[in-house]
């Protein structure tokens, strides 16, 4: 019998465990919206009724300790509620105290008799203020002494909180009940949508049916028409009968394609409308369950205070958690991500930050380490985590030392700034620390948390002061779905590049090339940046075609710049990235892989790694060897009446590496081009004053100016009009309506 | 002609005085030694639900070039026609890309490569056969699906000369028809499978 009260007793505190986590998370997120004003009178009685149940709860399970704190605090809110009791924004201390009591307990942690008077004398300070005659006998309860505090399931010895798995308890979510609604409606129509698309099923199987009909007539007539076709070879006249039946058989054909017709026009229509309503109800329902699965950041953080006290416990420091008051959610699976890469960082500040208190007491510090996280929202789609210690930061000397022993720098660099050394903690292989603890200190730490913000869609940064402390900055998408690449094409591949990384996408005329030794390079914006062709990083073969442009991605920041050559650059899209199997746990320079929408695996590109490898590759790129271009930046004159295109053409070619003057007509060209030496002319062709013909004309007719290439760029573009341009001496001719970048440039390009 | 008449004679001889000695000795057993004997023999009996799940095993047999291989059905999660394969560069030659399978991107393996097979007999890849357990999952390229069929694995030849490392660790045995039996298990748990490349 013993046995089965055990069963029944693990049981009921499987299902207690359960239900105590979803309470104390509605307490929790209630709780919060308490702390600048007096509770919604629809938050103060979900708060009593959650309170009340709980204390229910811990009574059936015979948890003494959170039974009575629970009915310590329903009798305040009680009070409230009832208006015997005016709220007070101080009492939110007392109700955090309790409700930071019951999570530990909760979790499984023994807590000691002193914790527990504490957060009922907390509690009964509530109470104090207005009324202090009914203090609340509850204080002084005598079973206090009993440490008899929450069996933690009996399977589960005392873990303590930095050991435990990088999950937490009670993994439930709170669904609205218009969340549910809408999930139930979504159901509904998906369920409709499959009746439509079951029907569709059905009415394409009789149109092949139809055409089975088709053919077997077909055939059943073989007999009577090979008997026409050689009664006409031998010059018969051909039967009545065959004729008719064969005049017949025409007539049914036509009635039969024309049905065919009619439901082949209603079967596209029909495919045509499902493909719209699966569409939208898809993205309908993605958008409800990302709602779903936004929670507030703080169900994660609030445990990693307790963490942090032992922790600094572990290494003889003292050191406390700030966390932010804050509402902000984040999708779920970010935050379980999340959790992992934060106490990596925790572990490391206080390790390497937070000084012993001896030292701290030296450089005048209090000997409590201060560690603090602060999330703010920073856009639309994403959010940022900083974590920052007072600590000693980060000793650049050691640093730049380490990386010059594993090979990072040279031996012997030059003492670099900021910007360039402390993103190299992030390097595998780097610690400053000089011990390898308990805690932390193989040197992997901080590699493996940019590695895990890269494959959530975001990025870490580092900032450091000196004998202050040090700051890491989280910036992640606030939502999974929200991960936007760059897709490129290479060859026959295709591959998308995280939009994070890439600084700039932009294409620029093979003149912008220079071979060099060392490599070759782009000038850009006044920096030479070096060129990799993304094929040779990856060591792929280089593709056959020779470019007419340089078609580049630009990683990196600053003078840390590499341009990437692709073969077309493709456009920017949204995607969810997708692991590459578990037989691929990591491929270098692979981030994973995504599905586009016509089905087709692309993979993504691992940025860092692209960045390092780009670094390894040194081989020259294998282009065609052109003859050497004039270093002279080209200067070119465009024509226009129209302010957009004239924009667009100078944009276009600035963009190339030219530079560009304008002109609003013919007459203001001629007399610019009369004063100023230019290399080329764009020019439009309808243009008040003097038009393109006669501009070009005239240009011919001067001996100073007779060699100047022309491109007429028109709307005009009859063989005519295209005749003329040729007649006049225009070099080339462009139609407006194909005023595609590539041909202008081209054209440029070629008569350059 | 002489010869072999005159061998089966004797053998046939052989094999009476056999018998006919075994009867005398079952003659002259004390009651002790048959209880001794059937004991042995219920021992024996009673271990054979065992063996018997090993006497047979279902096999998934399917062509790669000139080879036939099979493998135990408990380790093949489906088999997919193979479309759309998407090539990953990095990644060691065995792996020959990614696929989407149902939702889910599955690796490619070549066991071609795997096992440094000369390049021979009739390209046509067009099926994958996927493997699946816990903490792995990836597909083997195949040429056609011969279909499932009963093996027993005693009957396999498992020792085979010049076949070395890989292969070796990899391969159950040789079936009676040539077939080449891959031990799903090992496959699934080979380390070297892995591609990590944690720096």
């Amino acid at each position: 019998m013993p046995i089965d009260r055990a069963a029944l007793m693990q049981r009921l505190m499987a299902s207690f465990q359960e239900e105590a986590a979803e309470r104390l998370a509605i307490l929790e997120s209630e709780l919060l919206r308490w702390q600048a004003d007096a509770p919604e009178p629809d938050s103060l009685e979900a708060v009593f009724r959650e309170v009340h149940s709980l204390k229910g709860a811990t009574r059936a399970v015979g948890l003494h300790e959170p039974e009575q704190i629970c009915h310590a605090w329903e009798a305040v809110l009680q009070e409230i509620r009832q208006g015997k009791r005016a709220f007070l924004p101080a009492m939110v201390t007392g109700f955090q105290a309790a409700l930071q009591f019951l999570k530990r307990c909760h979790a499984g942690e023994a807590l000691s008799a002193g914790q527990f008077r504490q957060a009922m004398d907390l509690l009964a300070q509530t109470t104090v203020a207005p009324h202090p005659a009914s203090a609340s006998p509850i204080v002084a309860t005598p079973t206090v002494a009993a440490v008899e505090t929450t069996p933690p399931a009996p399977h589960a010895p005392a873990a303590t909180l930095a050991e435990r798995p990088a999950t937490w308890r009670g993994q439930t979510l709170r669904v609205r009940a218009e969340q549910g609604e809408q999930l139930a409606y979504y159901g509904e129509a998906l369920r409709q949508h499959r009746m439509t698309a079951h029907n569709l099923h059905r009415r394409s199987h009789g149109l092949q049916a139809d055409f089975q009909r088709l053919w077997q007539r077909r055939l059943r007539h073989e007999g009577l028409l090979s008997r026409l076709r050689s009664q006409l070879a031998q010059g018969q006249m051909p039967e009545q009968e065959a004729l008719r039946s064969l005049l017949e058989w025409q007539d049914w054909s036509l009635d039969l394609l024309a049905t065919m017709q009619v439901e082949s026009h209603g079967l596209r229509q029909a495919c045509q409308a499902l493909d719209r309503d699966m569409g939208s109800l898809s993205e309908a329902y993605t958008r409800t369950v990302d709602e779903l699965l936004l929670l507030p950041c703080r169900s994660m953080l609030d445990e990693l205070p307790a963490m942090v006290g032992e922790l600094a416990a572990q290494t003889g420091k003292q050191a406390e958690l700030l966390l932010p008051q804050t509402g902000l959610q984040v999708d779920k699976r970010i935050l379980d991500a999340l959790r992992t890469p934060l106490m990596h960082l925790l572990r490391n500040a206080l390790d390497h930050g937070i000084e012993p208190p001896a030292v701290r007491a030296a450089n005048g510090k209090p000997a409590l380490g201060r560690l603090q996280i602060l999330l703010h929202q920073t856009s639309a789609s994403h959010f940022s985590l900083t974590l920052t210690d007072d600590g000693g930061g980060i000793d650049r000397h050691k640093l730049q030392q380490k990386a010059e022993e594993t090979g990072l720098l040279a031996a012997g660099s030059p003492a670099l700034p900021d910007a360039q050394l402390l993103p190299l903690v992030f390097e595998s292989g780097i610690t400053t620390s000089s011990l390898l603890t308990t805690l932390s200190g193989r040197g992997e730490g901080l590699a493996i948390v940019r590695e895990a913000m890269e494959q959530l869609g975001g990025s870490i940064s580092v900032d450091s002061t000196p004998g202050q402390g040090c700051r890491f900055t989280l910036q992640l998408p606030l939502s999974r779905s929200t991960f936007r690449v760059m897709l490129v094409r290479l060859g026959e591949q295709r591959f998308a590049i995280p939009a994070h990384a890439v600084g700039r996408a932009l294409r620029l005329p093979l003149t912008a090339l220079h071979r060099q030794e060392s490599g070759d390079s782009v000038m850009l914006d006044g920096l030479s940046l070096p060129l990799r062709p993304l094929a040779q990083v990856l060591a792929l073969a280089p593709s056959g075609s020779e470019p007419v442009m340089l078609n580049l991605l630009l990683l990196g920041s600053g003078e840390q710049q590499i341009a990437l050559l692709v073969d077309e650059l493709l456009g920017d899209q949204e995607i969810t990235l997708k692991p590459l199997g578990r037989q691929l746990r990591r491929v270098r320079n692979l981030l994973g892989a995504t599905v586009l929408g016509d089905g087709s695996l692309v993979p993504v590109l691992h940025p860092q790694d692209l960045y390092r490898s780009c670094l390894q590759a040194h081989g020259p790129w294998q282009a065609r060897p052109r003859e050497e271009q004039p270093r002279r930046q080209a200067r070119i004159l465009v024509v226009d009446d129209s302010f957009t295109s004239r924009g667009l053409l100078r944009a276009l070619l600035e963009t190339a590496g030219y530079a560009v003057q304008t002109a609003n007509d013919g007459l203001e060209a001629w007399n610019t081009l009369r004063q100023h030496p230019f290399d080329l002319l764009v020019s439009d062709i309808e243009m008040p004053r003097m038009d393109g013909f006669t501009l070009t004309a005239r240009l011919r007719a001067d001996p100073n100016l007779a060699k100047l290439p022309v491109v007429l760029v028109t709307a005009l573009h009859t063989a005519e009009d295209k005749a003329r341009g040729l007649e006049v001496g225009a070099n080339a001719y462009l139609v407006k309506g194909g005023l595609e970048t590539d041909t202008v440039l081209a054209a440029v390009n070629r008569l350059l | 002609m002489n010869m072999m008449a005159s061998d089966h004679w004797s053998a046939l001889h052989r094999q009476l005085d056999a018998l006919a000695e075994q009867l005398q000795r079952s003659d002259t057993q004390t009651p002790e030694q048959q209880a001794d004997a059937l004991a042995a023999r219920s021992l024996q009996w009673a271990q054979s639900p065992g063996a018997a799940c090993d006497a047979t095993q279902e096999v998934l047999a399917f062509t790669l070039g000139d080879e036939i291989y099979a493998l135990a059905l408990p380790h093949i999660d489906a088999v997919i026609p193979l479309k759309q394969l998407t090539p990953l560069p990095g990644t060691p030659p065995f792996v020959r890309g990614i696929v989407n399978a149902r939702g889910r991107v599955v690796s490619v393996l070549d066991l071609r490569v795997l096992f440094a097979l000369p390049p021979r007999g009739l390209a046509d890849r067009n099926h994958l056969v996927i493997l699946r357990n816990t903490a792995m999952e990836f597909g083997l390229l195949a040429d056609r699906i011969l279909g499932v069929q009963m093996l027993a694995p005693n009957t396999l030849q498992t020792e085979q000369a010049g076949l070395s490392g890989l292969r070796r660790n990899l391969l159950q045995g040789i079936s009676p028809q040539q077939w080449q039996v891959l031990d799903g298990d090992r496959l699934l748990n080979e380390p070297s499978l892995v591609v990590d490349d944690y720096d």
